[in-house]
């Protein structure tokens, strides 16, 4: 690394400097393609988003036009329970998938990176969940709860916990439930891997020393692995969390987002608004309102992660 | 070299700058002038038309017979998502970004007046020759603010689909009224057997149920300027007869809850529900024995009603209408004709079970021939109601009436409670859109 540096610091530099170039224009210069990409893909859509979000503009009234009205559509966000409502879904869906998955997938990494026969074979098994596609995940989940030819009430029924079937979806308390177990059944593996990735980065020394010092498995896990793996477990956070907060398809497809609005997602709201209710311009200030809500949540993780980094 | 290098970097970098700021125009250009080029060199128009995924073939039966008919104009069939929800989303996309893509449009009946406010579809006044062949409800589904924007296609309603056998087996004449309704229901059924199965899954057809029964008790939801005028009484008593179905007279499970037309038609075909609420559509799939335990046993008789009142059921027509970005309305018009045409309905018929939306096919003797039942539906369609036609009927229905009914049935509000938040939202909205215009 160093030794490259240095070469790339003496050798061009001359003949950059020939074309009226100083080092630092150079580097602008190379990143500039790249930057105007990312300017066009992520920020522009963004603050179109935003434009749009400071007029009132319904597609199904032509003949309204789009006047500017400044930030009255955020005002009626503030009031509007729909919305409330909806961030306090998806914060809770976000906190207790992410760490359900966070302590299963923990689990399952453990388990997969330790030496037994068919270790392949399992942790081929572990990742089928994560690597069916969400609305069929999804579909597959709505008929296991479905209550007439469901799995689950059979289950009930056979234990004999349940006489008569129960429409499990449509009970406002168990449809957030139902969506909970169906993304932790999907997506633990995914935390598994990224787990299991940063597990095989620890140094096996570092047991060994453990050991010799007579540490306990329970205290090797806090003393030695955890802190290992704490820059992992931040970035699969964040992964997550993202993912998290910005679930759609598996509340579509399972609940659409009822009974009622129980289940309805900030995402799966912003999408009526949009589509069905053809609001583009309060659609595009709760898209706006999202994407704070992302942005929140990914500074809060960058601000830790940050302070991990430096020490 | 290096000194070229540098240059070279800089041009490429200005290469994927202009490519950038002016590539994708200089590509929308090239496409016209594609599309320009095939007009002039192939002979017949192409147009297309789109529709739902369709099982049973029969669009693509009817296109492939109008592309013989005649050499001038070519359709081309473009399948949209079965689900009528995905397909309206679809339809927003494509026609907001005012895209031409689309000539003619198989359209859900609260589409017209939706996508005619939003300025989509082209009027269709002068086009239309015999109105009169036409069933009244199903033309006023299709009109906003005075203008003809989609003609019906095929027509649907809500229909009572019940056990012949069982009722003649008991010696009971169908059910007229609500309460003749709950009591055969109560007789006939079984541990094995629900009374009466229908949709109540919070969706389009939980409102599509709950108006038949608010209309069968003399309800009325808005008059002909669009002004709400329901009476609350009505709409708190209807909701909490749904509610009574399954939480007192228990004729219904409570897993209507979580059903829609598949689901109760699933449930009906196995022999395990003595009435059944649904649409014409489902005729075919309970009446055949290789799909349904119970063919040749189904009676189709209209929604029941209070007594000294009508029933009346909910339109649920398919309409075609045309894209005001088509390029070529003049063709897509043409193939209306031919779809709404006696042969065209015949083809669509035939090979579907949907009823035709022209009465006179309704007298062709193939037609009689093949489904005897549909002089069941012509009595229904000619009292068969459209849903509100506005152009914000589908938020009323998303955002107000489908949750508080739904809260009614699955007892999280009280029939009053959900009555007067469900008039409140809709008044709401309806002011908004008063606004707007």
């Amino acid at each position: 690394m160093g030794a490259q540096g240095q070469r790339n610091n003496s050798s061009p530099s001359p003949q950059v400097k020939k074309a009226g170039l100083s080092e630092a224009q150079l580097g602008q210069l190379l990143v500039t393609p790249a930057a105007l990409l990312i300017l066009i893909i992520a920020f522009l859509p963004v603050l179109v988003a935003f434009w749009l979000s400071l007029h009132q503009y319904n597609l199904r009234f032509a003949t309204a036009g789009r006047p500017f009205i400044g930030l009255a559509n955020y005002a009626r966000a503030l009031s509007d329970g729909r919305l409330w409502n909806s961030l306090k879904v998806t914060s809770i869906f976000l906190v207790v998938t992410v760490s359900a998955e966070l302590v299963l997938g923990m689990i399952f990494a453990l388990v997969i990176n330790r030496s037994f026969r068919g270790r392949g074979l399992v942790r081929t098994a572990v990742l089928v969940p994560w690597a069916l596609t969400t609305v069929v995940m999804a579909r597959m989940w709505a008929w296991i709860y479905n209550s007439e030819y469901g799995i689950f009430n059979a289950i009930l029924k056979w234990l004999g916990v349940i006489e008569r079937n129960i429409p499990w979806v449509a009970d406002a308390d168990f449809a957030l439930i139902a969506a909970i177990v169906a993304d932790v059944w999907k997506t633990t593996p995914f935390m598994a891997l990224l787990l299991l990735a940063g597990l095989q980065t620890i140094p096996a020394e570092l047991h060994e020393a453990a050991m010799v010092d007579g540490a306990t498995w329970w205290q090797r896990f806090w003393q030695v692995v955890i802190p290992m793996l704490k820059p992992t477990i931040l970035v699969s956070l964040l992964f997550r969390s993202l993912d998290a907060a910005r679930v759609f398809d598996l509340l579509f497809v399972l609940t659409g987002g009822g009974p009622g609005f129980a289940t309805e997602s900030l995402a799966v709201y912003t999408y009526r608004t949009l589509m069905v209710n053809l609001d583009f311009g309060y659609g595009s200030a709760l898209s706006v309102i999202t994407f704070a809500y992302v942005m929140l949540i990914s500074l809060f993780y960058i601000r830790v992660l940050g302070t991990q980094t430096q020490r | 070299m290096r000194k070229y290098g540098t240059l070279l970097l800089i041009a490429v970098v200005l290469a994927i700058a202009a490519w950038a700021l002016w590539g994708p125009d200089r590509g929308r250009e090239d496409n016209l002038g594609d599309r320009g080029q095939q007009q002039q060199t192939q002979q017949p128009v192409t147009i297309t038309f789109y529709a739902g995924k369709d099982l049973t073939q029969a669009n693509n039966k009817l296109v492939e017979s109008f592309n013989k008919s005649q050499d001038r104009i070519r359709v081309s069939l473009q399948e949209m998502p079965p689900s009528t929800t995905d397909q309206h989303d679809k339809y927003v996309s494509v026609l907001a970004a005012g895209s031409s893509d689309i000539d003619v449009m198989a359209a859900d009946i609260p589409w017209a007046p939706e996508f005619a406010s939003a300025g989509w579809l082209l009027p269709l006044d002068d086009r239309i020759e015999d109105r009169e062949d036409f069933f009244e409800g199903s033309f006023l589904g299709a009109t906003y603010m005075g203008k003809l924007y989609a003609i019906p296609w095929t027509l649907a309603a809500g229909v009572l689909y019940y056990r012949t056998d069982l009722l003649e087996e008991a010696g009971l004449e169908p059910p007229e009224t609500f309460d003749e309704l709950i009591s055969i229901a109560k007789k006939l059924q079984t541990p094995d057997r629900y009374g009466y199965v229908w949709q109540g899954r919070q969706y389009e057809g939980l409102v599509c149920n709950w108006l038949e029964i608010f209309w069968g008790m003399g309800g009325k939801l808005m008059d002909d300027r669009n002004q709400l005028v329901a009476d609350p009484e009505i709409v708190a008593a209807s909701m909490q007869w749904m509610q009574d179905l399954i939480h007192k007279h228990g004729i219904t499970p409570s897993s209507v809850t979580t059903w829609q037309e598949n689901e109760s038609q699933a449930v009906f075909a196995e022999g395990r529900a003595v009435f059944f609420r649904a649409w014409p559509g489902n005729f075919e799939y309970i009446n055949n024995p290789a799909t349904s335990k119970v063919a040749g046993k189904v009676g189709i008789i209209p929604m029941v009603h209070a007594p000294g009142q009508k029933s009346a059921a909910t339109l649920g027509t398919w309409n075609l209408a045309i894209s005001k970005f088509s390029k070529h309305p003049d063709e897509a018009w043409e193939f209306i004709k031919y779809a709404l045409g006696m042969e065209g309905q015949k083809i669509k018929s035939l090979n579907s079970g949907n009823p035709p939306s022209r009465k006179s096919v309704y007298n062709d003797p193939e037609i009689k021939q093949k489904y005897p039942h549909f002089d069941d539906y012509f009595a229904v369609f000619e009292g068969a109601l459209p849903r509100p036609v506005t152009p914000v009927y589908p938020e009323m229905s998303v955002n107000v009436m489908q949750p508080n009914i739904f809260a009614v049935i699955n007892r999280t509000k009280t029939a009053q409670q959900a009555a007067n938040d469900m008039l409140a939202g809709m008044r709401q909205i309806l002011e908004g859109a008063a606004q707007n215009r």
